[in-house]
């Protein structure tokens, strides 16, 4: 269609010249005819005039469009029909003439028959820009109806992207089909089914896992921590096995930590935790700042609080909460040179609200700033204890309250630990 | 006193029954559902300490028959499962408290204690320590009618001082007590004994504080006649 409006205004000027020269063959046949009745007397003066020399010359115009000339030549040559511009009237007119030479009472004469080619042109033009105009809209139109036609065609593939985009985690997936009938849709739709499934069953297998022996190392801890206890009662032990005992139970009160520690953050992943609370956080830092007293003092660390207005979050979990502020600002302590400081500072955003913890401790090597939220890594150089749990919590609290956690460290300056809380979103839940 | 202890893990049972022995309870121990359920409708106990999770028996269902039998009986719920969810079905079960395994004998024996104080109507709301007053309703300590204002914290540590007296509580047991969340207790820490210091210090601007023991490397002790 588009190639044909692209021809179109060469095909119509073909047509028209073909068109033109069967007029002028006509009107030749027309001449020959009045020549041949008439004689030549009727069209043909004797060369008089200045202008023509010796020549005879007839000149016959009905319009300027048209014209017909004999005149008088020596030499006889083949019929043309050509286009050429042609002096009329003193102005230039492209035109379309036929020549013609014949014998007329043993003298050659050349007919020639004109017509203007301007209104050609002009038709040409108005046709090039109808065109144009055509062209284009059918252009919009094309590209509109493709588009369209694209966006119903991809109709399925767009579901399945909205699908994928609305999944954080495998079991929020919807595992129901997208309606299609075209077999690769559904063959992908499918299989990214099938590897959600994949995945969801690794998770929980490996939640399951955790919760599980967790929970079973529960009871012999319990046993191991009575029996301890009971020994220590007696009071007939040595002083030696005394402090023996002692120190098992510390070991056995770190072990009961890490379990507790990897059943909360389980816990929270296996979303068994409640989230009903109004929790104010200014209030809640306030709080973990007057519950962590003591071990600022024991350190000689100054806290600077800086909450501002109160902030109510909900729908929380305010002793998971707590867990991850007093995490963080104990972890603010661990790290910090003796006279050391922890600022804490809140701030609201746009669409965010922000706190701050920041230390004036040992930092934290770049290379160890991204595994310091997975599980077990441990990232302590000072030799105290750490079981590389508390961050993880942290994260997984955070992450439970919809709240990113973020952190920025040069070494021997400190750290700066942030939880941005989004405001106005709904429960989405990134592990 | 008269207690059943409702454990199927027989160790743990006989941790509990030693201990609670040596306490001066007389102690019965079930093993199992069916056992416990028999138990309950034939003796009269004081105290129950139930395990929630028992292989033959919904631990709050047998939770509801003790109720129905013995209307009398305090019930101290044991529980490994650490969801809050049990925690709340249980007290609205009826049941006076609830320990998380692991727990110390220690604290068992105080929360005993606690629920002895508030069911037997042991009315005198203070107690007297070496002539200090200890008011555990309202959380206070005086000495001959003036307060000692003490932290939340030194308060506690003397309470369970009190609460185990004659006993040494080492500092691992202090510390678990004092951080009621295990996740923020701190092993490895000092600070047991800088709060023994303060409280030593506050008390003892009224008399002599001896009797709150050192004793060698383990832990302190309330020394009470």
């Amino acid at each position: 269609m588009a190639g044909f409006l692209v021809f179109l205004p060469g095909l119509i000027y073909d047509a028209s010249i073909t068109h033109i020269d069967t007029r002028l063959e006509k009107k030749k046949t027309n001449m020959l005819h009045l020549i041949r009745n008439k004689g030549m007397g009727e069209f043909i003066e004797e060369a008089t005039d200045s202008t023509h020399g010796d020549s005879a010359y007839s000149d016959y115009t009905i319009f300027r469009e048209n014209f017909v000339s004999i005149e008088l030549v020596k030499d006889f040559e083949e019929d043309t029909i050509v286009t050429s511009p042609r002096d009329i009237d003193s102005e230039i007119v492209e035109s379309r003439v036929l020549r013609h030479f014949f014998h007329y009472n043993n003298s050659i004469y050349l007919m020639e028959i004109g017509e203007s080619m301007q209104y050609v042109k002009d038709l040409n033009l108005v046709v090039r820009q109808i065109s144009l105009y055509i062209l284009i809209v059918i252009i919009t139109l094309t590209v509109l109806l493709d588009l369209g036609a694209i966006q119903y065609l991809l109709r399925p593939l767009r579901k399945i992207e909205a699908k994928l985009l609305a999944t954080q985690r495998p079991e929020k997936f919807d595992y129901h089909p997208v309606i299609t009938t075209t077999t690769d849709f559904q063959y992908l739709d499918k299989t990214i089914g099938e590897m959600m499934q994949k995945i969801q069953n690794a998770f929980s297998i490996e939640k399951e896992f955790i919760a599980n022996v967790s929970h079973e190392l529960l009871t012999p801890v319990s046993i191991l921590q009575t029996r301890l206890e009971n020994m220590l009662a007696t009071g007939t032990l040595s002083e030696e096995a005394e402090m023996k005992i002692l120190e098992s139970q510390n070991t056995l009160g770190r072990l009961k930590q890490i379990i507790r520690s990897l059943l909360l953050i389980s816990q929270i992943e296996n979303n068994q935790a409640p989230k009903e609370d109004k929790v104010d956080i200014p209030q809640l830092l306030k709080d973990v700042a007057s519950e962590i007293e003591e071990r600022l003092a024991g350190k000689h660390i100054s806290l600077e609080l800086n909450v501002g207005d109160s902030f109510v979050l909900e729908p929380a979990n305010r002793s998971l909460l707590f867990t991850l502020f007093f995490n963080l600002v104990n972890n603010a302590i661990k790290y910090n040179k003796p006279g050391g400081k922890i600022s804490i500072h809140c701030r609201k955003e746009k669409d965010r609200y922000i706190v701050e913890v920041k230390d004036t401790g040992i930092g934290i090597a770049p290379e160890n700033l991204t595994s310091i939220f997975y599980r077990f890594k441990k990232i302590n150089t000072t030799g105290e204890e750490s079981y590389g749990l508390g961050l993880p919590m942290v994260k997984t609290i955070a992450g439970f309250h919809n709240a990113e956690i973020k952190v920025e460290s040069t070494v021997g300056e400190g750290s700066i630990f942030t939880v941005e809380f989004k405001l106005n979103t709904h429960e989405t839940y990134n592990p | 006193m008269n207690v059943l202890v409702v454990e199927d893990e027989k160790s743990l049972a006989t941790e509990m029954h030693t201990f609670l022995k040596n306490e001066g309870y007389i102690c019965d121990v079930a093993s199992t559902g069916k056992e416990a359920s028999e138990k309950i409708f034939i003796n009269p106990y004081d105290f129950l300490l139930l395990d929630l999770g028992l292989p033959d028996y919904d631990g709050l269902d047998l939770l509801k028959e003790a109720k129905e039998a013995n209307q009398e009986a305090a019930i101290i719920i044991l529980t490994a499962r650490g969801s809050t969810d049990d925690k709340v079905k249980g007290l609205d079960l009826g049941a006076d408290d609830y320990l998380a395994k692991p727990f110390s004998l220690m604290e068992l024996s105080s929360r005993m204690q606690a629920i002895i104080r508030r069911k037997h109507g042991l009315k005198k709301a203070t107690t007297d320590v070496h002539g200090f007053e200890i008011d555990m309703n309202n959380r206070t300590v005086s000495f001959q009618g003036k307060m000692i204002s003490l932290t939340k914290k030194e308060f506690d540590i003397f309470q369970y001082l009190l609460m185990n007296k004659n006993r040494v509580l080492t500092r691992v047991q202090l510390t678990e007590h004092i951080w009621d969340n295990a996740l923020e207790a701190d092993y490895d820490s000092n600070y047991v004994d800088v709060h023994i210091k303060n409280l030593r210090k506050k008390l003892g601007q009224c008399a002599e504080v001896d009797w709150l023991e050192t004793v060698r490397g383990i832990g302190y002790r309330m020394n009470m006649s």
